[in-house]
């Protein structure tokens, strides 16, 4: 372990430093950010998976003929 | 914690779908009247080691006092009674309750291409209630390993017209 002080600085605070002092990368929330390609994809495998659980259910199941009633 | 927007929004819609997974199942169970054979049907047990006594004595149809016809049958190795041999005649649109059990090993009973498929348990009654819509031969299954000759476990139910429905074979009360 070094005994430097200067080895022990915050190396955030030097490569924001490196940066010219840009604070503001610092302080954005998550919210700054809109995946919206993600949310499009989660949307249309989410629409994917309803109607294909439909479809198995009342054409491959229920559409098939004799079932059990009672 | 904070979360994003978009990610309350997928959270919601995976809840979403799982309700609507349930809520579908449900409207088959309610509104489309499909069920699964189980204990509550009132099938009831038998002694598989005395089914002389029984009904089962004599599988076949019968006429209950309602109109509606029963089959009594049995799934033994390696051979349905009625079904195996002789193919078993069923009416079409009329409802026919199944009561089937075994007299030695677990077998299983599916219609092959609908949705009956039932286990069938020594000491058991399954019991289930179907009406064919269309006439035709559908065939019957073991699909339950029942010992050497399993693969050769089948049968045959005939669907007819209700009109062509030969009464004189069903079996006397």
């Amino acid at each position: 372990m070094s005994t430097d002080p200067s080895a022990s600085s915050d190396p955030a605070a030097s490569s924001s430093e490196a940066a010219g002092g840009d604070e503001a990368a610092h302080t954005r929330s998550i919210d700054d950010f809109d995946p919206y390609g993600t949310l499009a994809v989660t949307g249309l495998y989410f629409v994917l998976l309803l109607v294909l659980y439909a479809l198995m259910y009342f054409v491959e199941f229920a559409g098939r003929g004799a079932s059990i009633i009672e | 914690m904070h979360i994003h927007r978009f990610e309350k929004l997928w959270i919601g819609l995976s809840l979403f779908l799982i309700a609507a997974f349930i809520s579908i199942v449900m409207y088959g169970f309610t509104v489309l009247d499909l069920t699964v054979p189980g204990s509550d049907r009132g099938g009831g047990t038998v002694d598989a080691m005395n089914l002389a006594e029984t009904p089962f004595a004599t599988p076949g149809v019968r006429k209950t006092e309602d109109g509606e016809y029963e089959v009594y049958m049995l799934a033994r190795q390696y051979f349905f009674q009625p079904g195996s041999g002789q193919s078993l005649t069923l009416p079409a649109e009329t409802r026919v309750t199944f009561k089937v059990t075994s007299p030695d090993v677990i077998h299983g009973f599916q219609v092959a291409g609908t949705n009956i498929n039932s286990m069938v348990i020594p000491g058991q009654i399954s019991r289930f209630t179907t009406v064919f819509s269309d006439p035709g031969e559908y065939g019957i299954l073991c699909n339950e390993y029942c010992g050497a000759a399993h693969h050769t476990m089948e049968g045959l139910i005939e669907v007819v017209p209700p009109s062509e429905f030969d009464e004189s074979n069903l079996i006397e009360q």
